[in-house]
């Protein structure tokens, strides 16, 4: 529980520690090459290549759909 | 493995607060993508082969085609589909022949092999909250996937913070013995892996948790948890060791849960006008593998102040990146040893084994490279990948593992937005 708690401090701390970035102050976040999956396309290939050459899998969103390949 | 949420999500753990007012934040136009791969395996090693031989393994080549239209301002929909070509050999076995000491691989012959799937999903976009469904299918002559999620995101903290979840399930079927001779003793004896497992299935339910905070103009970070639990028929069917009849050569337990954690931050550097990636991913399962999976990429933009250039608004990206993985094995990994047991498994086939190499304990490195260019209303897309594995890589020093990959990746497409 203390672990916990300790945790949520952290986070919370941390959180609070953040500048507020205004919508008109996003531009650069806005850019392509800084979201989070900048082509769907080779991220999904990525994850059907390693998932049959690996031992592990997914991470990121719920995992998606099999192959038998693996 | 197509992640059918892995699109869903990437969108629902979008840069927080990215629309500017409170209008709905759905895609402004439509883009038609097509991406071609081509896929090759290094050779099999001939001194690590029990036919003698370097055998040339797999070689694929596919075909992506990706959809998403807005539909009035609040709406999209995406429809994605791949088309894969395969054809080579594949490691089967792995194991310590008698009178050798060193570890041998066997390989099944040469097949081709084809594989189609579809995804298709819709989202719905609000002023700070957004959700979406997908559902995919995935068949080969011998393989059928489905798969089902939804998911949904929410902006709080003026917009600084997203939380996100998700929730996905799927189902397979599997008839690795197409021409499955019902009660024939030689069919039995000689493909009991296959034979067994004809008409198997397995389903699995994941769940996902995300944050993404935003810390300053230039940097958002993000953490992801998930949990999936499989259950049915989880073995590999085309384990075969050519020196025991009648026994299956891969038996894996019938559940494996899986705990993930992901961490990211994207860092925009404006000196440079360049970007960094940093992901990690620390996965944890029920089978006793635990592995770590770092990537960063650096995209460097460049626009060229030459007269061709400036004139058709020609921009230039380059990517490279760098990925390592490394795993423990799984805690009924093992190569049978010849020299100790012929044959090495009997019909007890009450305990789990496995030799598949991708169960062991090693490691990977990859090196990527990519160029886009955009012209107007495209982007020209390349990519060239190298990736190795290794049990030194992962610092096992003790353990051989010949059927390890190792395979060059190279790529071309097209993005058109409209």
């Amino acid at each position: 529980m203390k672990n916990v708690l300790l945790t949520g401090l952290i986070a919370v701390s941390l959180l609070s520690g953040c500048v507020t970035v205004s919508p008109w102050q996003r531009g650069n976040l806005a850019k392509d090459e800084m979201s989070w999956s900048a082509d769907p396309l080779e991220s999904t290939l990525d994850g059907h290549v390693y998932f049959a050459k690996e031992g592990s899998f997914g991470g990121g969103s719920a995992a998606g759909g099999g192959c038998g390949c693996n | 493995m197509s992640d059918v949420l892995k699109k869903l999500t990437a969108s629902a753990l979008a840069i927080p607060g990215m629309a500017s007012s409170v209008a709905a934040a759905g895609p402004a136009q439509s883009e038609a993508s097509y991406r071609y791969t081509y896929y090759t395996e290094d050779d099999s090693p001939a001194a690590r082969d029990d036919a003698g031989i370097a055998q040339e393994r797999y070689t694929i080549q596919v075909h992506q085609f990706h959809l998403l239209m807005p539909v009035k301002d609040k709406y999209s929909v995406t429809v994605e589909s791949s088309f894969e070509h395969m054809a080579g050999a594949s490691p089967v076995y792995t194991y310590v022949p008698e009178g050798e000491e060193e570890v041998y691989t066997h390989f099944a012959g040469a097949s081709k092999e084809l594989r189609y799937d579809l995804t298709a999903a819709g989202r719905v976009y609000g002023a700070t909250t957004e959700a979406g469904a997908a559902a995919y299918f995935s068949i080969e002559r011998d393989y059928i996937a489905l798969n089902a999620g939804i998911d949904g995101a929410a902006q709080i903290n003026d917009q600084m913070t997203t939380l996100s979840g998700g929730l996905s399930f799927g189902y397979d079927w599997m008839s690795p013995t197409t021409l499955r001779d019902e009660g024939s003793e030689d069919q039995a004896a000689n493909e009991p892996g296959r034979y067994y497992a004809n008409d198997e299935s397995k389903w699995q339910v994941s769940v996902s948790e995300g944050i993404g905070q935003i810390i300053n103009m230039n940097l958002v970070v993000q953490g992801n948890a998930t949990f999936t639990y499989k259950k049915g028929y989880l073995s590999d069917p085309y384990r075969d060791c050519p020196h025991a009849e009648s026994v299956p050569c891969d038996i894996r337990p019938s559940t494996r849960s899986v705990g993930t954690l992901s961490l990211g931050a994207r860092r925009f550097l404006p000196d440079l006008n360049a970007a960094v990636h940093a992901d990690y991913r620390l996965f944890l399962d029920s089978w006793g593998i635990a592995s770590s999976t770092i990537d960063l990429d650096y995209y460097q933009n460049w626009a060229p102040n030459w007269s061709f250039f400036t004139n058709n608004g020609v921009n230039i990206q380059v990517v490279p990146g760098l990925r390592y993985y490394v795993q423990t094995s799984a805690y009924f990994y093992e190569v049978p040893d010849l020299n100790e047991n012929d044959p090495f498994y009997t019909v007890d086939t009450t305990t789990f084994y496995s030799s598949d190499p991708r169960l062991s304990h090693y490691g990977a490195l990859a090196a990527k490279l990519r160029v886009n260019a955009d012209f107007r209303n495209f982007t020209l897309n390349t990519y060239a990948e190298r990736y190795a594995a290794n049990p030194a890589y992962g610092f096992n020093f003790d353990e051989e593992a010949p059927g390890l990959p190792g395979f060059w990746r190279f790529g071309t497409g097209l993005d058109y937005r409209f």
